[in-house]
């Protein structure tokens, strides 16, 4: 609850309504949901992470996830946007300095400062623990110049973390995250996003370049090893799954409305066996991901409050599990929609029920972070947990 | 100073600390971590040294504080029974 009282149910209920309305045009248009972004902003839900004393909600991870899901469910490009900035806000409330906190926390909180990630560079075998472009320390502060491939809502974000080589003499694995503030900074954009799903997401290239001060930095020298396994990797996992289920799950349910609806012409029979299957299918899939994710977020949660000890290891394959899952069965269940919904409903643009726009989006979900590193990641650090530790 | 364990064990970690170069000399206090060993390094690590020695490393022994530095890793290893590099 927010110092104004309002809880986040008392102002999703706008926000999801604009976000519906708005979802269609910016996959049509292959553009940031610029709509769905001015009522998050003009909700306070930017500062949902952000602690009260700075005037944010203080949310935690189980909140975190539970408004993921219901934002996903209206628009999966709007949600995932949001994800992806509360996973910022989070690493600067964790490892911020105080003088950053003090400076961009209320900001953040008021709507006005929307973070964006930079971590992407042109390498092969790129990793999101390390980093080519150095920080060049200097009399006047941290020089930065840094170009990314892929940084999501790029030309509209307020402000970037970045991850940078710690120094111009350190390895590529000594890695350190810095804040940039969009006017410390010089940025330039281009692309030319036009893809099969996820059209609002505006992936672009960037180029950044300028000079921030020390305190920016999150973490300190070196540090994002640290803030990558305690909060953006599990922030990732945790949000992105929370919103492709959020998809799935919403689009199930206006296909079981569509199939109940009396005014209905054609289309399968409820009564039939085979669709009652095809419908528990679909439910399972949503079942065992919604169980999950809630298992690893209370899981991250009581390790993060110090309540529980979870060796790294075992931890990191959970949560990969945790992304594997969300994103295969979200994925299927809506594929499996479409099988159950048939051509018309299932398959086309102008159908009642936004199935083919979900199954285009969540076929990205296996991309996002690719499934092919996790998978074997997974492997291979189960071979170091011989108690097998499950969730 | 001549190094506290054997040639198999110098090479099977030069061989997953990728940044250390074959001038530098593997001091027992090298911090592995920030030498370069990730996480499925430290997987690939644990694999070499059961196989070469002829070993299991029990749950216990796989924690930060054994893959701390080469020192710390090899009293690990050669504190194990029949840890005798295989021919």
């Amino acid at each position: 609850m927010t110092a104004s009282g309002q809880t986040v149910d008392d102002v999703l209920t706008d926000v999801l309504e604009t976000l519906r309305k708005h979802a269609a045009h910016a996959d049509k248009e292959a553009s940031f949901p610029a709509h769905g972004m001015a009522s998050v902003r003009g909700s306070g839900l930017l500062g949902f992470l952000v602690p009260v004393e700075y005037g944010g909600w203080g949310g935690d991870l189980s909140g975190l996830v539970r408004t993921a899901q219901r934002l996903g469910g209206a628009c999966l490009n709007t949600a995932t946007i949001w994800a992806m900035h509360c996973q910022q806000v989070d690493a600067v409330v964790r490892f911020g300095t105080r003088e950053l906190k003090e400076e961009l926390l209320p900001s953040v909180a008021r709507g006005e400062t929307y973070l964006a990630s930079i971590t992407t560079e042109a390498v092969k075998g790129w990793s999101f623990v390390s980093a080519q472009s150095p920080i060049v320390p200097g009399a006047d502060g941290l020089h930065l110049d840094r170009w990314a491939p892929v940084v999501s809502g790029g030309a509209h974000a307020d402000g970037f973390l970045l991850t940078m080589r710690a120094a111009p003499d350190a390895p590529s694995h000594e890695v350190s995250l810095v804040y940039a503030g969009r006017d410390q900074v010089s940025v330039e954009c281009s692309g030319d996003w036009d893809t099969l799903g996820m059209r609002g997401m505006e992936n672009v290239s960037l180029k950044l370049s300028g000079t921030v001060p020390e305190r920016n930095l999150i973490g300190g020298p070196g540090g994002f090893r640290t803030v990558a396994s305690e909060s953006a990797i599990p922030l990732a996992h945790l949000g992105l799954s929370a919103c492709w289920l959020g998809a799935a799950r919403d689009v199930f349910a206006q296909l079981i409305g569509h199939l109940r609806d009396p005014r209905r012409k054609g289309g399968p029979a409820l009564t039939s066996d085979l669709v009652r299957e095809r419908l528990a299918r679909i439910r399972l899939d949503l079942e065992l991901v919604h169980g999950y994710l809630g298992r690893v977020t209370q899981e991250v949660a009581e390790v993060r409050e110090g309540a529980r000890e979870v060796r790294a290891e075992v931890l990191q394959i959970h949560l990969n599990s945790l992304k594997l899952a969300a994103s295969d069965l979200s994925f299927r269940a809506v594929d499996r929609m479409v099988e159950l919904a048939g051509l018309s409903t299932g398959y086309s643009s102008s159908s009642p029920v936004p199935l083919e726009r979900a199954l285009r989006d969540l076929r990205s979900a296996s991309l996002n972070y690719s499934n092919d590193r996790l998978w074997t990641a997974n492997g291979a650090l189960s071979l170091w947990d011989r108690s097998v530790t499950l969730a | 100073m001549t190094a506290p364990w054997d040639s198999a064990f110098e090479s099977i970690l030069r061989s997953v600390l990728r940044t250390l170069s074959d001038a530098e000399p593997l001091r027992a206090d090298l911090e592995l971590a920030a030498a370069g060993l990730d996480s499925m390094a430290s997987v690939e690590l644990l694999l070499m040294l059961e196989e070469t020695y002829g070993v299991e490393i029990p749950d216990e022994l796989l924690q930060p504080v054994t893959f701390a530095t080469a020192g710390s890793l090899w009293q690990a290893v050669s504190g194990l029974p029949s840890a005798e590099p295989r021919a």
